[in-house]
């Protein structure tokens, strides 16, 4: 398919050397990166979190038997990807990225003009230099996190980088597509969303493999920075083939009266462990957390969800939904943690599950953390299986075994499909579900 | 004919001296292990927390999960004890002259070998019905020894609380979360003397759900209540999960209590 690129190790001194080479960024980046290279040694030699990592089997996961891509594809390559979302609607914006090098990016002339910044995260290092500086991995996802967040911080390669100017109104949603083409190769793209005062944006990501066999590593980070009044929704669908790993930190921070909606979508890979926080850092902040996915074969997906509640009369309303089939496991980990100083919270917690067959295994632990005694905070997790009864019923109506369990499957996601505002955003999940179930008639 | 490849899983040169080796099957995690001079290989994931086995002690053909206790049989798989009940993989193992080989079993293979493992599943609940059987003939229906009016006086002929004493006792554990005593919930099976010793006696009890938090509070209070009867130097408390309760166990008291009809 093309020429032998150039290969970097992503666990060893001599990799980071050579991946370093390949940059030319300015001197605090390079520091940092050593840094976050520094730490991620270091943290290796030490045991992952109990809390966070004790279900999360990683005997399958080897480090180093991915490699970073040094070399620009040629341009014109992301067209190999079958995206789920590009070709549904019509984006103020897009921006695409092929084994961690941008490939293309476009932003309507008029939302340039308003200082609108929607580019790849290494061109805003040279173009916007203070922006980035400021926000990137210093507030929300920090390299101290873990191995996989400092990890990510030496490596972190193409990514996004979106800002938007204070109330400034962004109508049409932004694109981002994030892709894999070559085997064994690691992307660990970033990205970092800045949302000043008054702004409002939606910004729709999506991951996808060239193929469906190659394996491939993500190692990612998501910054949601938004700020006082801000508006941000946010959707990132993970659609990887099922032979890649997938680790990611993301982070949303609110400000006074801020709004998040953020979605995760998730349906590919072979393994994934995303470590998601939102934070209420303003007084009337307030986040909705969905999360849609769906595992077949043997696939393993885990979460750790956290709201923060770190200011009074903040509000955040998580739901999850998880289907499991075949041998697959899903693992979520969910807890609600309320500050002394965060009075009059009121903050949801709630995962539901759909277990299709017999060996497949979801693990569901909520959890609350409250150190305020004036909040409304509820938490409910649930587990069943499609009732037998259910597929007779609509079988007895004419309707196919087969149509049967999609209908039933499709109406257990609809309570999660119907809180997402963006109509491809829900179309896409649907039509995704059903591919997944496989029959797509 | 198994539908899966041989995979040389561990040479010569890594099993040396060794009892014991996670290897990967399959791309699943596995532990290879060695009894009397066979080899076994399971999955190494504990099917009641998901965790690894890998550390877990090793005897008699079992394998004991570290972390709760479950035990699960390193020839066929089956789960031999709570808080585990569904089987783990095993795969076939192949000793060739490069080293060991091993694949999933064909459907077939497996198929047989659960026929079998059900057969002794069989044999096994048929030693546990006459084990319920035998309870039964005990007469220790709650509601009948209970509610005697006549068992007023509750030494018998050795000066030793009889049943009813004991019983007595009994009902001051109340079940934090129904807030019904122990009794009237059925949870009692059984009260004996120990044959060798009057003084010790045997309480065969169960919780509502194999599962309850209140177990080991309750087990201890249920001790410490027959120990403070005089002649009671002892009791041994056994827990049973067989016959599994249900709430027609409990005393029409206890119903109303609880407001089920």
């Amino acid at each position: 398919m093309q020429t032998v690129m150039p290969q970097i190790s992503m666990t060893t001194s001599d990799g980071f050397e050579s991946f370093l080479e390949t940059r030319h960024e300015p001197d605090w980046l390079t520091q940092r990166r050593r840094d976050a290279f520094a730490l991620y040694q270091a943290l290796c030699e030490t045991e992952l979190e109990p809390e966070e990592y004790r279900r999360i089997d990683l005997r399958l996961f080897r480090p180093d038997s991915y490699h970073l891509v040094s070399q620009q594809p040629e341009t014109g390559e992301a067209n190999q990807f079958s995206t789920l979302m590009e070709h549904r609607g019509e984006f103020g914006g897009s921006v695409a990225h092929t084994d961690g090098h941008p490939v293309r990016s476009h932003l309507e002339p008029e939302l340039v003009e308003q200082g609108v910044i929607f580019c790849d995260l290494g061109e805003a290092v040279s173009k916007h230099e203070e922006l980035v500086k400021e926000h990137l991995m210093t507030r929300a996802v920090l390299p101290e996190a873990d191995r996989f967040s400092a990890w990510h911080a030496a490596f972190w390669t193409g990514g996004l980088f979106l800002y938007v100017p204070r109330h400034t109104s962004i109508e049409k949603p932004l694109h981002s597509l994030i892709g894999l083409a070559t085997a064994k190769a690691a992307d660990c793209s970033h990205t970092l969303v800045v949302l000043e005062e008054g702004a409002d944006a939606t910004l729709l990501e999506e991951t996808a493999s060239a193929n469906e066999k190659d394996a491939g590593l993500h190692v990612g980070a998501v910054e949601l920075i938004v700020a006082a009044e801000a508006r941000l929704r946010y959707v990132q669908l993970q659609n990887w083939n099922d032979s890649v790993f997938h680790f990611a930190h993301q982070c949303g921070r609110v400000e006074r009266d801020g709004s998040l909606q953020w979605t995760v979508g998730s349906l590919g890979s072979k393994f994934s462990h995303i470590h998601q926080d939102v934070m209420l850092d303003g007084k009337g902040a307030d986040a909705q957390v969905n999360g849609v996915a769906f595992a077949t074969g043997r696939q393993k997906l885990s979460f750790y969800t956290s709201q923060w509640h770190k200011a009074p009369n903040t509000h955040s309303d998580l739901l999850y939904k998880e289907v499991v089939r075949d041998r697959s496991r899903m693992i979520w980990r969910g807890i609600i943690d309320v500050a002394p100083a965060a009075q009059k919270t009121d903050s949801y917690q709630r995962n539901d599950s759909l277990i299709l067959s017999n060996d497949a295994r979801v693990d569901a632990i909520p959890g609350l953390k409250i150190e305020a005694d004036d909040v409304r905070c509820t938490h409910g997790a649930t587990a069943g299986q499609v009732d037998e009864e259910q597929i007779l019923y609509c079988m007895s109506r004419g309707i196919s075994q087969d149509e049967a369990m999609h209908m039933i499957v499709n109406g257990f996601f609809q309570q999660v499909f119907d809180r997402i505002p963006v109509e491809i955003v829900r179309e896409t999940l649907s039509q995704s579900v059903q591919t997944k179930l496989g029959f797509n008639n | 004919m198994s539908d899966f490849e041989w995979e040389l899983i561990a040479t010569n040169d890594e099993i040396e001296g060794k009892q014991r080796l996670s290897v990967i099957v399959d791309d699943t995690p596995a532990l290879l292990i060695q009894l009397s001079s066979f080899w076994y290989v399971i999955e190494d994931v504990c099917t009641h927390d998901g965790q690894p086995l890998t550390e877990g002690e090793i005897s008699d053909g079992e394998i004991k999960c570290p972390r709760h206790g479950a035990r699960f049989d390193i020839k066929t798989g089956v789960a031999l004890c709570m808080p585990a009940t569904q089987p783990i993989r095993i795969f076939e193992v192949s000793v060739r002259e490069e080293g060991l080989y091993s694949r999933p079993y064909s459907e077939k293979d497996l198929k047989s070998m659960q026929e079998t493992n059900e057969l002794e599943e069989i044999e096994g609940t048929s030693e546990g019905e006459n084990k319920e059987t035998a309870l039964v003939d005990l007469d220790m229906s709650p509601s009948e020894s209970f509610y005697d009016e006549s068992a007023e006086d509750n030494l018998d002929e050795r000066g030793l609380p009889n049943e009813a004493a004991m019983l007595d006792a009994l009902k001051t554990v109340i079940d934090p979360e129904l807030f019904v005593n122990i009794v009237d919930l059925g949870l009692i099976y059984d009260i004996s003397r120990k044959e060798e010793n009057e003084n010790e006696v045997v309480l065969t009890m169960t919780l509502t759900s194999p599962a309850c938090p209140a177990g080991p509070q309750l087990i201890s209070q249920a001790k410490a209540a027959l120990e403070s009867l005089p002649g009671v130097n002892d009791a041994e408390i056994q827990m049973t999960l067989s016959p599994p309760w249900t709430p027609e166990m409990m005393t029409e008291e206890a119903r109303d209590q609880l407001g089920i009809f």
